[in-house]
């Protein structure tokens, strides 16, 4: 088995192994690229309030629908304003803002959570595995929107929603993986070895498990990062996200939508923003796997 | 024999997801208190917030509470709309549930139909043009929005080219647009792991023998290679058929499709809440049957399986 994936792989690796060459100018483009647009994000993110050219809701019904500048609107307005007179970048720049939160609180604490349970259940077996993974797999047989829906429809929409709900859908994916990975990692014999030098679990799991899975929960958190965005943006478009009137990608498209056929551009911007920057998370997150683990080539 | 138990057992998990999302559904609802503000006026008197909390069941315990919700529900007795005088949830649902079924089987249509046939083209023509297409349209199906695209599409082939209706449900025409919103991301995730599938089996022994047989090299790809890279796909069109169902949550709110989702979404803003846990009720309990039938059929599917051996 081992020598014919051996034979079968050889080629795949050829193929990309050229040191030099367009090959290696096409691989510093596919990474630098991304990694100068996340910094563009992140920065435009948290430097939000010193950097947005103008309030992102201040309303000036003097100025609606104001085109960006490169389709004959004034610098005033780089990327024109939406229907009631609000700037358009300095909303993204504060949605981009609203993104960062979310992910920076969801991606790390699902990762946690998920890790944590996967090597829990994956070291300790038994009763005690069982028990959490079929919760997991309870997880993973529910879409997480019908939850956001009956979160949405008792509270109303909130910020806070959208990260329990997230937190709640995303850490079920670490704990699957993590957990298969722990299995086989457990019957190899350095694991065997620290456990006869008398190891505790907690030593094990720490020096031994998680530098070999840390490889793993960090391809799929860069990888998560998309799916985050995309499903706070989805939940605030269907209005069980962030509230109305907060400036948020998913809002501005379902604000831009009523305006649709007189302007494209406050439709059109929040979407590609959108695009953008799923693409580059999910990018990055290939060229992390790629290097890091290619076994997980199937995710995604 | 073997197969009736799994088939009984994986059933039996079905229900067990299914009681989770009924106790959660529950048990959420239940925090917030006063079911009875939905329904009364603000200027009601005390007596009668009292009567309408004992018609509710409001003033037994909470276990009590429960005990009568599971056992309304083993009756199929969903509960009224607090709106529209009365009516049962079940039954408004039932009338929509059709719609939704359509957009989802379309949307999965769409996905397997293109995804297949254009994976292994990617595959056998690694490199060329058909594969940059391929790829191409896998990262970018992956990474847009299908609440955007389903706008973007609505405004180019229903407002600019009049090509097909801008929303609703009436005939053929109104599912093509949102079937393809719908099913675009599906699509991208079957066809990369057909592709991939494809290039793995192409180079392994079996595929070389059967050459060397001789074969038509139709035959090979057809029934040799095509059998065994198609294995992976089958498994995740279980959670594919899951997450179309919830997808087309999103995807009715943007074409204004009659379905559960655009009712859920519409008795939201309404706070009729018995008729939002019905419709989540109904549609997770969906959900659980598809992914239970797909992996019974999984099992029928692969013969290794089948005999037990893994």
């Amino acid at each position: 088995m081992t020598e014919r994936s051996q034979v079968v792989a050889a080629p795949l690796d050829a193929e990309f192994a050229g040191p030099r060459g367009p090959i290696r100018w096409r691989r510093w483009l596919g990474l630098s690229v991304p990694l100068a647009i996340a910094l563009v994000f992140v920065l435009a993110g948290a430097l939000a309030d010193v950097l947005a050219p103008h309030d992102p809701n201040f309303v000036n019904l003097g100025a609606r629908l104001e085109p960006p500048v490169f389709d004959g609107g004034t610098w005033a307005h780089p990327l024109g304003t939406d229907d009631v007179g609000r700037d358009i970048l300095s909303r993204l720049m504060h949605g981009a803002r609203l993104s960062l939160i979310v992910v920076g609180i969801v991606v790390p604490g699902s990762a946690l959570f998920g890790t944590l349970v996967g090597m829990t259940s994956g070291w300790k077996g038994g009763a005690t595995g069982q028990i959490l993974m079929r919760i997991v797999d309870i997880q993973l047989a529910l879409p997480g929107i019908l939850f956001a829906l009956l979160l949405g429809s008792i509270f109303g929409p909130s910020l806070r929603n959208v990260i329990i709900i997230l937190l709640v859908w995303t850490w079920s994916g670490y704990a699957r993986l993590v957990r298969a990975e722990v299995l086989s990692l457990r019957e190899r014999d350095f694991t065997t070895a620290s456990r006869a030098l008398g190891a505790g679990g907690w030593w094990i799991m720490r020096k031994h498990l998680f530098p070999n899975v840390v490889n793993t929960v960090v391809i799929i958190m860069t990888l998560e990062v998309a799916i985050v965005i995309q499903v706070e943006a989805a939940l605030s478009f269907l209005g069980v996200g962030v509230p109305a009137g907060t400036a948020s990608w998913g809002r501005m498209i379902t604000e831009g939508r009523e305006v649709m056929i007189v302007a494209w551009w406050p439709i059109w911007l929040p979407g590609l923003a959108l695009l953008i920057i799923s693409l580059t998370g999910n990018l990055m997150g290939d060229w992390l796997r790629d290097r890091l683990d290619p076994r997980l080539r199937h995710l995604h | 024999m073997q197969f009736w138990n799994y088939l009984i057992v994986r059933l039996l998990q079905a229900v067990v997801v299914v009681f989770v999302v009924v106790s959660i559904v529950f048990f959420v609802a239940r925090l917030v208190g006063n079911p009875e503000a939905f329904l009364l006026p603000y200027e009601a008197t005390d007596a009668e917030i009292e009567t309408i909390r004992d018609r509710l069941g409001l003033n037994d315990t909470l276990i009590v509470q429960y005990g009568d919700f599971l056992w309304d529900l083993v009756n199929l007795d969903f509960g009224t709309s607090y709106r529209g005088a009365g009516t049962s949830t079940i039954a408004a649902i039932g009338e929509r549930a059709v719609n939704t079924l359509k957009l989802t089987v379309a949307g999965m249509v769409f996905a397997v139909g293109l995804s297949i046939p254009l994976g292994i083209a990617a595959a056998l023509r690694r490199g060329k043009v058909t594969d940059w297409i391929a790829r191409f349209l896998a990262v970018f199906g992956q990474a847009t929005p299908s609440f955007w695209l389903g706008l973007m599409v609505i405004f180019f082939f229903a407002v600019e080219l009049r090509w097909f209706p801008t929303g609703g449900a009436e005939g053929f025409r109104s599912l093509i647009l949102p079937a393809l919103s719908l099913g675009l991301l599906e699509m991208a995730a079957i066809m990369r792991l057909t592709r991939s599938g494809m290039i793995d089996v192409m180079g392994s022994d079996f595929i070389t023998t059967a050459r060397a047989k001789g074969l038509r090299e139709s035959t090979v790809i057809m029934r040799h290679a095509l059998r065994h890279a198609l294995l992976p796909v089958v498994t995740i069109l279980g959670l594919g058929l899951g997450r179309l169902i919830a997808g087309a949550v999103i995807i009715e709110v943007v074409f204004a499709w009659p379905g559960i989702g655009r009712l859920i979404i519409d008795s939201i803003v309404q706070s009729d809440y018995p008729m939002v846990q019905t419709a989540i009720i109904v549609l997770a309990a969906s959900i659980a049957l598809a992914n239970a039938l797909v992996d019974v059929s999984y099992r029928l599917i692969d013969p290794r399986i089948r005999a037990g051996a893994i």
